[in-house]
């Protein structure tokens, strides 16, 4: 086994480590939903947990084990050894420290209120850090190619390393505010799952397809057309889930045309591989058949990004669970499936973890999209959207709830056991690099370079982020601040003055105090209460009954903006307008113990914060006009 | 298993014909010094486990540069055109494989790398699949020129914003809910409706009465000269009416019930507006008033309409 083995192998196994911690964490979520106070001590509380699921699940097992694949797969396509190791253990040493920390500081209350962003900026600096190593030792490997022809992988590999480092250091920027911050945020959240997931996994795909039913890819142009589609689609998404939000509605179009346009990067994959399966080769191997199914997944985002863009499906299914399964057929998936296709034709077998978690996949999946779909329709038939009357329209969820954590025992329980068999070793099969051909590495004319690869990827990406963050930020430098923009960036800027002073003003009649009010906002972030409530009036019909609908300037100087994805509990936006909801005692009493006075509440009782806090986080509560 | 039932089951697993399955297989054979059978076997995918767990490298870098070899060496020129699609993706049944290796082995159709994974250059595309490249791109061009000004209201649920104050409103301007627009249309759109106690199931689709009275021919503002009072009575119905005006209704002093039991369309669920539009529908429609002039009874002004029941 080469060095550069070994190292993919120790990638391998620190991924494995955290795919247990996801895998566990996905599990117990699913649990507490149905069981609203399971296991409800602070660290283990449904917005502390949120996080640590996706960024155990997205940080440490997809992108330390593509990472992994990478090093593994580069010198065999190249036919060049993999060059400077010492750097990419270094990397591994700063990317899995880094993920590891991140989860702990959520877990201990520290979220940023960035969904797929959470960890705090020291975090994020290792992590740039790290990915930059991994971007400089990927490139460098694919520029000193031997081999004559670059092969379709080594393109998405290429890419993919670059479109992560972009889309993090976008993603864990700060100097953004208000709209703009939820515009970079979905950008980078597009970044990452879409362009990193979907092309470090294609690449993977693209490799192991032919090599496990020996025959050649059906198609190498077509091939290339997929990179192309993908690169020039998936990157203009970031905000195809902010339908009818503060955004510019011109941004909307843009996102519903490309949209309509993932169907070609879709199409070509899956035509493209079905085409070079030699099937009489293909039977029996799980490794094929979790490559596959993964395949199968990368289709559906398609569908799950579509009904997500347009406005008239988007009406229906945002805010619901449908807008959850992103994550879980991107990264859980896609990426999961098809990096568990390399690791069991690495060492074999797979077989029981195969149908575990596919068959929980499936489960998921439709639970989410049906759910969604019952929710959202239920949502447009009535008026009263709030209290009682939310309730009214997600009891009847309550069997889709159990099916979910049915379906996550499955999933769990085939994750953990895939995750362990790969941390506990037993024989791999790292087959020998054969030799390289006489190539001199200069490449077949007309063929795009690595180095010229790298930076048409910065290019597409770079404009992506020009027209679709910058553009619209510096457009709403002219907004103004609307009353309701009342809670500001920190609470210091109270103490400096810096506050609005009608801001100030219009809280002193509520009978608030500006301080406590922005004390209160920082709890609100720092315990995820986003990952459950939006505060969000959507100028549709679904949202009527919710009073005013939120403009770019009531979210203005707010970081984050805390507009929300996923209504699991009422929307919040003008909650201190409502019955009950507006009385700071009423509030945290409801807070410290939502079934005595609600008997109907599914929220967790949030009676480990200090009392100091609660009632901090109920004047902010109250605060939201 | 014998050769015989093996070439079969071969050549209907890789769909080409047996002479050229049988000549690969023991061309195959010679130069991997095994016998035909087990090249068969393989191919016919009964022993597939053992064959495809560790498909080797090197004798695939040797097999199949040669196998191109002559195919170029005879047509170059034609290369380009030549659609490979039997050829190119079983590149190992090939015909005629030589013991050593091609001196120049061209990468136009089949170039093996380091890792043994073969590349093909196939030049064309099926024709569905080169033809939905174009169309969905059309379909999202057409999409963003339709649209190019956002969200049109009413399109897709999405509603007007009044831009001061944040409140979701119709898309003509006025109040959301409230019933803007023609209300005379409304008003026979509720009139004719079936899922509310239904008017026309009473009073008959043309006004010309039922089980209720007669509307058509003026009736209906003989009995009720002033629309207030009209609207009174359909949305308080004959239990509410006896209840706070008395045992009689309308001009002429009718007795409440004596036309049967009109039900209450305020209990029904009907908005004020929604009462006086149907109202105002009935007295141009069967009692023969003017539109502007009934419009003006009927919906006094904002205050008015509201205050009327």
């Amino acid at each position: 086994m080469s060095a550069g083995d070994a190292l993919a192998k120790v990638h391998f196994r620190v991924a494995a480590a955290f795919l247990v911690v996801g895998a566990v964490a996905g599990l117990l979520l699913a649990v507490e939903l149905s069981a609203t106070n399971f296991l409800n001590s602070g660290i283990l509380s449904y917005g502390r947990l949120q996080p640590v699921f996706t960024g155990a699940l997205l940080f440490g097992w997809i992108t330390v084990g593509f990472v992994g694949a990478i090093y593994y797969l580069l010198p065999r396509l190249t036919g060049a050894p993999l060059q400077n190791q010492p750097l990419a253990r270094i990397s591994l040493l700063l990317l899995a420290g880094g993920t590891l920390v991140g989860l702990v500081t959520v877990a201990l209350g520290e979220n940023q209120g960035l969904p797929l962003f959470e960890f705090p900026f020291y975090v994020d600096l290792v992590l740039v850090v790290g990915l930059a190593g991994v971007t400089r030792v990927v490139t460098a490997a694919a520029i000193a190619h031997r081999e004559p022809h670059v092969y379709i992988s080594v393109w998405f590999f290429v890419a993919a390393v670059w479109w992560l480092l972009f889309a993090y250091l976008v993603g864990s920027l700060s100097w953004f505010q208000g709209v703009d911050l939820e515009l970079a945020n979905r950008f980078a959240e597009a970044g990452v799952l879409f362009l990193w997931v979907i092309p470090a996994g294609l690449g993977v795909v693209y490799y192991l397809i032919p090599k496990l039913t020996d025959s050649p890819l059906y198609s190498t142009r077509l091939a290339v057309v997929s990179f192309w589609a993908v690169a020039g689609t998936f990157v203009w998404l970031g905000a195809s889930s902010f339908t009818f939000g503060p955004g510019p509605d011109w941004l909307e179009t843009v996102n519903v045309a490309f949209a309509i346009g993932t169907l070609v990067p879709a199409m070509a994959v899956v035509a493209n591989l079905l085409l070079s399966v030699n099937w009489p080769m293909a039977r029996g191997s799980a490794a094929f058949r979790f490559a596959v199914a993964g395949t199968g997944f990368f289709a559906l985002l398609t569908l799950q990004i579509l009904a997500l863009a347009f406005r008239a499906s988007s009406s229906v299914v945002q805010f619901t669970t449908w807008t959850e399964a992103t994550f879980i057929i991107s990264v859980v998936g896609a990426g999961s499936l098809w990096l568990m296709a390399l690791l069991s034709h690495l060492r074999g077998g797979g077989d029981e973890s195969y149908w575990l978690v596919t068959v929980g996949l499936v489960l998921l999946v439709g639970t989410l999209w049906l759910g969604g779909l019952l929710a959202g329709f239920t949502w447009l038939g009535s008026l009263e959207n709030y209290g009682e009357g939310f309730v009214n329209t997600t009891g009847q969820l309550a069997g889709f709830d159990t099916v979910r954590w049915i379906a996550w025992a499955l999933l769990a329980a085939g994750l953990v056991l895939f995750a362990l068999k790969t941390i506990g070793g037993g024989r791999w099969d790292f087959s020998e690099i054969g030799p390289p051909s006489s190539g001199t590495g200069a490449g077949e004319p007309g063929a795009l370079s690595p180095g010229r690869l790298a930076a048409a990827a910065v290019l597409i990406i770079g404009v992506a982020f020009l027209t679709t963050v910058l553009i619209p930020a510096l457009d709403s430098s002219d907004e103004q601040p609307t009353l309701r923009a009342i809670s500001t960036r920190d609470y210091e800027a109270f103490e400096n003055g810096e506050a609005i002073p009608l801001a100030t003003e219009v809280l002193s009649e509520l009978g608030l105090d500006p301080v406590r009010v922005a004390e209160g906002r920082h709890v609100y972030v720092a315990e995820g209460c986003v990952y459950c409530h939006t505060q969000q009036v959507r100028a549709n019909v679904a949202d009527v009954g919710l009073d005013a609908v939120t403009m770019p300037g009531d979210v203005m100087l707010n970081a984050p903006a805390l507009l929300g994805r996923v209504r699991l509990g009422p929307d919040l936006a003008h909650a201190g307008q409502r019955p009950f909801t507006d009385d700071v005692a009423w509030v945290a009493n409801h807070l410290a113990d939502p079934q005595r006075q609600r008997n109907w509440s599914s929220m967790p009782s949030y009676d480990y914060l200090a009392d100091d806090e609660l009632e901090a986080l109920a004047q902010y509560i109250v605060s939201l006009q | 298993m014998d050769f015989e039932q093996l070439l079969a089951a071969a050549s209907s697993a890789l769909s080409a014909p047996s002479e050229i399955v049988g000549r690969s297989a023991r061309a195959r054979a010679t130069a991997e010094g095994v016998g035909p059978e087990q090249i068969l076997a393989r191919w016919a995918g009964v022993d597939a486990d053992a064959t495809s767990a560790a498909p080797a490298a090197p004798p695939a870098a040797v097999e199949a540069a040669p196998a191109a070899a002559p195919v170029e060496a005879a047509a170059p020129p034609q290369a380009q055109e030549l659609d490979v699609e039997v050829v190119a993706p079983m590149s190992e049944e090939r015909p005629e494989p030589e013991p050593e290796p091609a001196p120049e082995p061209e990468p136009e159709q089949v170039l093996v790398g380091s890792a043994g994974i073969e590349v093909t250059k196939r030049q064309s595309l099926p024709k569905w699949l080169a033809a939905s490249f174009f169309v969905v791109p059309l379909v999202a061009l057409f999409y963003v020129a339709s649209f190019a000004s956002g969200p049109q209201c009413g399109n897709g649920g999405a509603l007007a914003i009044d831009p001061v104050t944040g409140v979701a409103e119709n898309c003509d301007g006025s109040e959301y809910g409230s019933l803007g627009g023609n209300v005379l249309e409304q008003g026979a759109a509720l009139y004719l409706a079936e899922a509310l106690p239904s008017c026309q199931a009473c009073h008959g689709a043309e006004g010309g009465g039922g089980t209720g009275p007669a509307l058509a021919g003026g009736a209906v503002v003989e009995t009720f000269p002033a629309c207030a009072d009209h609207i009174l009575w359909v949305a308080l119905g004959t239990s509410g009416w006896r209840g706070e005006r008395g045992d009689t209704y309308g001009a002429q002093a009718k007795p409440v019930g004596g036309g049967g039991i009109m039900p209450s369309y305020e209990a029904a669920g009907l908005t004020p507006e929604e009462i006086a539009a149907v109202v105002l529908f009935e007295r141009v429609s069967f009692g023969g008033q003017d539109a502007a002039a009934a419009e003006a009874d009927c919906f006094p002004d904002e205050e008015g309409a509201e205050a009327a029941p």
